[in-house]
C-alpha cells in the first residue's frame, strides 16, 4: 500500500517560487528584512487576485467590447444597485475590479503600509464593489477629499489610507450627480467632483466617532458613516428638487462562469494557506483555534490574531460559505452578489469567521421565510451576505443572538436605503449600525451577572 | 498628535479594565507621567489571579509594535466595553510595554511618545 509522505519537492517549489517573486513583487520594499515567508508569500497571492481578474477581463471579451463596456460603467450613476456585469458585460467588470484592486494595493504600496487583516479586507472590499457601484474614476474624489483631509491636518495620509479606501462606499455620490441629473458637462462633472472631495474631507472624523455608536460590533463602521454622510447630503440635494430614483439593474448572463471562477480561486486560497502553513511558526491549528475564538469585535485582525496562512485558509472557507448560501436561497452571481461574496472573503482577514458568521445567514435565511420579501432576491441574499457585518454579536453572545441580529437585519436594511437614496454602497453597513447599537445593549443588559 | 491626551487615557482605561476584570484584582496602583518626550504609566496590582495564558496573552499583545495607520481611526474603542479586551488597540498606540510578573506583583508600564 502506498504511503502518503510530506511532500519536499511542494515545499522546494514553494521556496523557489518565494525567491522568484521576491525580485518583481510589488510588495517587496515594505517588508522588514528578515521577516517571515509567509508575510510575502500572502501578499503576493492577495496581488495575484486582481491580476487574474484583469487578465480573465481582457480574455473573455475583445479589446474593443472591454473599452465599450468601461465607458458604460464609468458613465453610469452606479447608486445602488447597478449591476456592471449587465451595464458593461463581463470583460469590462472583471477589468474594471482587477484595476480598482490594483489602484488600492498600488496606494497601499506608495504609503509603505503592510497588507495586514484591515487593509485585505478594504481591498477586498474595492474589488468586491467594483462589481455595482465603484469604478477607476467615481472612487478617486473621495480618496483626494480623504487625503485633503490628512494634509489639512497636518498627519501623513497613510495614518487615514484605510479610511479613504472603505470610504469609496460614497463614490455613486460622485457618479450620480456627473451622469445622472438633467445637468451635464463641466458644471455637473465638477459639481460631482466637489461633492466627492467633501464626502472624502468629512469622512475620517465621522468614521472615528460613528464607532462609539455601536462599540465596534457592526464591522462596517464606514458603511454606517457613510450612511450618515449619504443621507445628509441627499437631504440637502432633495430639498432643492433633486430626485433620486431606486434602480434595479441586475444580470443572470454570468452565473456558471462566474461560479466556477470565484470557487475556484476561494479552492486556490486554501491551497495556498495551506502550503503557507507548513513554512509559518504557528501551527495552523493554532493559528485556526486562536481565529476562531475571536469574536470578531473591531479590531480583530486575524493576520496578526492568527497567521497569514490561516487567514488565507479562512478567506477561502468563507468564500465557499457565502456560494453555499448564494445556491441555497436560489440566487444567481451577479454583480451585487459577487460582491457581498467578496467583501466576506475580505472580511475573513478581518473579523468573519464560520463560528460566528453562519448564524447571521441563518437569521437572514429564516426572516426571508417569515417576512414579506422573496427568499432568492438579491435584496434578501445581499442582506445575508452583507449582514455579516454583525458577526461580532454572534461571536461575543452566542448563535441565538446572531440568529436575532441577522432576522432584525433583513428589516432594517430594506427601510434605510431611501434616507441616502442608494449613494452609500455599504447599505447593509448602515443598517448593521442601526441593529448592533439596538442590540447589543439589551443583549448586555439582559445577560445574568455571573456568580463569582 | 491630535487628541494625544485622550488617546492615552483610553490606553489607560483598557489596561485598568483589564487588569480588574481579566486579573481580576481588586486593587491596582496606577501611576501616570507625562513630559515632553512622552505619557507613561505603571500599573502595579498586588492581588488578582494571574495564570500563565493570559499573562503570555497580554505579553504577546502588548508586544506589537505602534501602529498609527489604524490608531487615528480606531483609538475611540479602547475602555468602551467592561467584558471584551482591546489590548490590540493598546499595543497600536503604545511605543513601548513592559511586563513583569514576579513574587505575585504584576507590573505593567507602556509609554506613548508624542509624534
Amino acid at each position: 500500500m502506498a504511503t502518503l509522505r510530506p511532500s519536499y519537492e511542494i515545499s522546494g517549489h514553494v521556496t523557489m517560487l518565494f525567491r522568484t517573486v521576491r525580485a518583481w513583487h510589488p510588495a517587496r520594499d515594505m517588508l522588514p528584512k528578515g521577516s517571515m515567508q509567509d508575510k510575502r508569500f500572502a501578499s503576493w497571492c492577495h496581488t495575484l487576485f486582481p491580476v487574474v481578474l484583469l487578465c480573465a477581463g481582457w480574455l473573455v471579451a475583445s479589446p474593443v467590447a472591454v473599452v465599450r463596456g468601461l465607458l458604460a460603467i464609468i458613465t453610469s450613476p452606479s447608486v445602488l444597485l447597478h449591476d456592471y456585469l449587465a451595464i458593461g458585460g463581463a470583460g469590462a467588470t472583471l477589468v474594471n475590479a482587477g484595476l480598482c484592486g490594483l489602484i488600492s494595493l498600488g496606494l497601499l504600496r506608495w504609503l509603505k503600509i503592510e497588507l495586514s487583516g484591515p487593509f485585505i479586507a478594504a481591498v477586498y472590499t474595492v474589488i468586491g464593489f467594483a462589481f455595482f457601484g465603484k469604478n477607476v474614476v467615481n472612487i478617486w474624489p473621495i480618496i483626494i477629499g480623504v487625503a485633503s483631509f490628512a494634509r489639512y491636518q497636518g498627519v501623513p495620509l497613510k495614518n487615514y489610507a484605510l479610511v479613504s479606501l472603505f470610504g469609496t462606499t460614497l463614490a455613486p455620490l460622485v457618479s450620480l450627480l456627473a451622469f445622472g441629473t438633467q445637468f451635464d458637462g463641466s458644471p455637473a462633472y465638477a459639481t460631482a467632483f466637489s461633492f466627492g472631495l467633501l464626502a472624502g474631507f468629512i469622512l475620517p472624523p465621522l468614521a472615528s466617532h460613528m464607532l462609539r455608536f455601536h462599540d465596534g460590533f457592526n464591522i462596517y463602521n464606514i458603511g454606517f458613516t457613510g450612511g450618515i454622510i449619504g443621507s445628509f447630503l441627499i437631504a440637502i440635494l432633495r430639498s432643492f428638487n433633486f430626485t433620486v430614483a431606486p434602480v434595479a439593474i441586475l444580470s443572470g448572463e454570468f452565473d456558471v462562469p462566474m461560479k466556477i471562477m470565484l470557487n475556484s480561486i476561494f479552492l486556490l486560497m486554501i491551497a495556498a494557506g495551506w502550503i503557507l502553513a507548513r513554512h509559518s511558526k504557528k501551527t495552523l491549528r493554532e493559528a485556526c483555534r486562536e481565529i476562531l475564538s475571536s469574536s470578531g469585535r473591531l479590531i480583530s485582525d486575524f493576520t496578526s490574531i492568527g497567521n497569514h496562512a490561516a487567514v488565507l485558509i479562512n478567506m477561502g472557507l468563507m468564500g465557499l460559505v457565502a456560494s453555499a448560501f448564494v445556491v441555497l436561497m436560489g440566487g444567481q452571481f451577479n454583480g451585487p452578489i459577487i460582491g457581498g461574496i467578496l467583501t466576506v472573503v475580505g472580511f475573513a482577514a478581518f473579523g468573519k469567521h464560520p463560528r460566528n458568521s453562519i448564524s447571521i445567514l441563518a437569521g437572514v435565511a429564516l426572516g426571508a421565510q417569515l417576512k414579506i420579501w422573496d427568499i432568492g432576491s438579491t435584496g434578501v441574499i445581499i442582506a445575508g451576505l452583507f449582514g455579516t457585518t454583525l458577526a461580532p454579536i454572534a461571536g461575543q453572545y452566542g448563535q441565538l443572538a446572531g440568529i436575532l441580529a441577522g432576522f432584525c437585519h433583513l428589516s432594517i436594511v430594506h427601510n434605510v436605503g431611501v434616507l441616502h437614496g442608494g449613494v452609500n454602497l455599504y447599505n447593509n453597513g448602515f443598517a448593521g449600525g442601526f441593529v448592533a447599537s439596538f442590540l447589543v445593549p439589551l443583549i448586555d443588559a439582559l445577560k445574568r451577572e455571573e456568580r463569582k | 498628535m491630535k487628541y494625544d491626551l485622550k488617546k492615552f487615557v483610553k490606553v489607560v482605561d483598557e489596561l485598568l479594565t483589564h487588569c480588574m476584570h481579566t486579573f481580576d484584582s481588586r486593587r491596582v496602583d496606577v501611576t501616570i507621567e507625562h513630559d515632553d518626550e512622552a505619557f507613561r504609566a505603571r500599573f502595579i496590582m498586588r492581588d488578582g489571579t494571574v495564570d500563565e495564558e493570559a499573562l503570555a496573552t497580554l505579553r504577546e499583545k502588548l508586544e506589537q509594535e505602534r501602529n498609527p495607520e489604524l490608531e487615528d481611526y480606531y483609538w475611540q474603542l479602547a475602555g468602551e466595553l467592561e467584558n471584551s479586551s482591546e489590548l490590540d488597540l493598546v499595543a497600536m498606540m503604545c511605543d513601548d510595554a513592559q511586563i513583569d510578573y514576579s513574587r505575585n506583583v504584576l507590573t505593567i508600564q507602556v509609554v506613548r511618545k508624542h509624534l
